[in-house]
């Protein structure tokens, strides 16, 4: 479960719509808070585990199967790292592959 | 007295549970407040191959894209990404490119406006599966003003991709994405501009090969304004998967208005994320400001001639988007053909009346 404290540093937390914050996940700092990743029509769903991909991201994963997170990850424009705040949200069909071009 | 006190600062405390952008994204249908019946297929930008996909941002159809006053912003990128096997992640990257001088993407080092590479969708429960994927910056990037440029994804090569190889069953990300009519695929649904009219998207590879593509994407960047379409109206077509429903992509810009047989006719649709409830009001030109947006007084700039232009109507959203119709089916001559009309707005809080500018979008008759 993730990290509901106020104790945590401020540049290591994520503020959640609820208000509530959480530690970062995979080391990010000042993220932007998931509010503004998070659909206006959206009512919110709470975390309920971490998980981590196959690829080594943890992500947190909400009730209604939701998937948030934040990394940091190069910016070519300002040329440091900066925080992504990240959401991933499951559509449970898609259109056909094209099978041709 | 005290009770008002501690519900002004409930108020005040409360967290706003709203997205802080709007993506801007070019498809027959609003993919944050619509079903999505129009996309036609998942496609990548070049098949199975490695190569960035670009949704063409010119100034020849938009201006004021993440405009808030004297600079425009990149707050991040939305995209509805297909993942053919969710039980792996799929690798893919956002990438911002200003235009080259023959008219495409410019995919030298020096035409990056923003990449951000190694990001990934998460893993699900196994077998095909979409994903709506919100990627928002801490730092906003600064876009060009009065200048064309090109939002867009990378994608790795998969050979997987779409129907397996020797080593993999089928997988890979792709992109949900609306055909245009000159791709004559066999989709029924998809994109619904005049036919001939010009690609908007385009595909970049390493060799460095770039080529336009016939069809639009989900995607888009984020920006803090309100985003502006202009949907093109036939009655007879189904291709938003809704008989005679309006379509915000390519039919708003290129509508057929030849008669022979399709009159179309148009719409003008806002929408915000930011202001819940926001009044839109709209406005038209035959032509440009000359130079850089105007500032007038609300949020960003003003882009349509301010010796021309026409206030056209105003309208209360619903959800989040207003719409405005402008012209109905039949009512646009033939003898309008070749005129470009050009429309942008502002979204008014009603309670302050402050006001936010609109991207602005032509209309090419």
């Amino acid at each position: 479960m993730p990290i509901v404290n106020p104790a945590i540093p401020e540049g290591q937390t994520l503020v959640l719509p609820d208000g509530t914050r959480v530690r970062t996940l995979n080391g990010a700092t000042n993220p932007s808070p998931l509010r503004d990743a998070w659909p206006a029509n959206l009512p919110w769903s709470p975390i309920v585990r971490v998980e981590r991909s196959d690829v080594g991201v943890d992500w947190f994963v909400h009730a209604d199967g939701t998937r948030s997170t934040t990394e940091m990850k190069w910016r070519s424009d300002i040329g440091r790292e900066d925080a992504v705040t990240r959401l991933a949200r499951p559509i449970s069909t898609a259109p056909d592959v094209r099978a041709s071009k | 007295m005290q009770s008002k006190h501690i519900a002004l600062l409930a108020l005040v405390l409360a967290t706003p549970l709203v997205a802080q952008t709007n993506p801007f994204i070019v498809f027959p249908q609003d993919p944050e407040r619509q079903t999505i019946t129009a996309a036609s297929y998942v496609r990548r930008p070049d098949w199975n191959r490695e190569a960035e996909g670009f949704q063409e941002v010119s100034t020849n159809y938009f201006r004021g894209v993440g405009d808030t006053g004297g600079q425009a912003m990149a707050r991040g990128f939305y995209h509805w990404a297909a993942d053919l096997e969710t039980l792996t992640a799929e690798t893919y990257g956002i990438i911002l490119r200003t235009e080259d001088p023959l008219g495409g993407p410019d995919t030298t080092p020096a035409g990056v406006i923003l990449q951000v590479s190694n990001l990934s969708t998460p893993v699900g429960a196994g077998g095909n599966q979409g994903w709506i994927m919100t990627d928002v910056f801490a730092t906003p990037a600064a876009l060009p003003t009065n200048a064309t440029w090109f939002q867009g994804i990378y994608v790795p090569q998969n050979l997987a991709w779409p129907s397996g190889s020797a080593a993999s069953p089928p997988d890979g990300h792709s992109i949900w994405s609306a055909d245009t009519l000159t791709q004559n695929s066999p989709a029924t649904v998809g994109e619904n501009a005049i036919l001939g009219a010009p690609a908007v998207t385009w595909a970049s590879t390493p060799t460095p090969q770039t080529f336009t593509t016939e069809w639009t994407y989900i995607m888009g960047t984020l920006v803090d304004n309100p985003t502006l379409h202009v949907g093109g109206i036939d009655p007879n077509s189904a291709r938003t998967g809704v008989l005679g429903a309006p379509s915000y992509g390519m039919a708003g810009m290129f509508p057929d208005i030849t008669g022979t047989p399709r009159s179309d006719g148009l719409e003008l649709r806002m929408q915000d994320n930011v202001v819940g409830n926001g009044i839109a009001v709209f406005a038209g030109s035959l032509g440009w400001w000359p130079g850089a947006g105007v500032p007038l007084g609300y949020g960003g700039d003003f882009y349509l001639d301010l010796a021309n232009f026409v206030l056209l109507g105003a309208a209360i959203n619903t959800g989040g988007a207003a719409v405005l119709p402008f012209a109905t089916p039949g009512t646009l001559s033939p003898a309008l053909i070749g005129i470009d009309v050009m429309f942008q707005g502002v979204w008014l809080d009603p309670v302050t009346l402050a006001g936010r500018m609109s991207n602005a979008q032509v209309t090419s008759l």
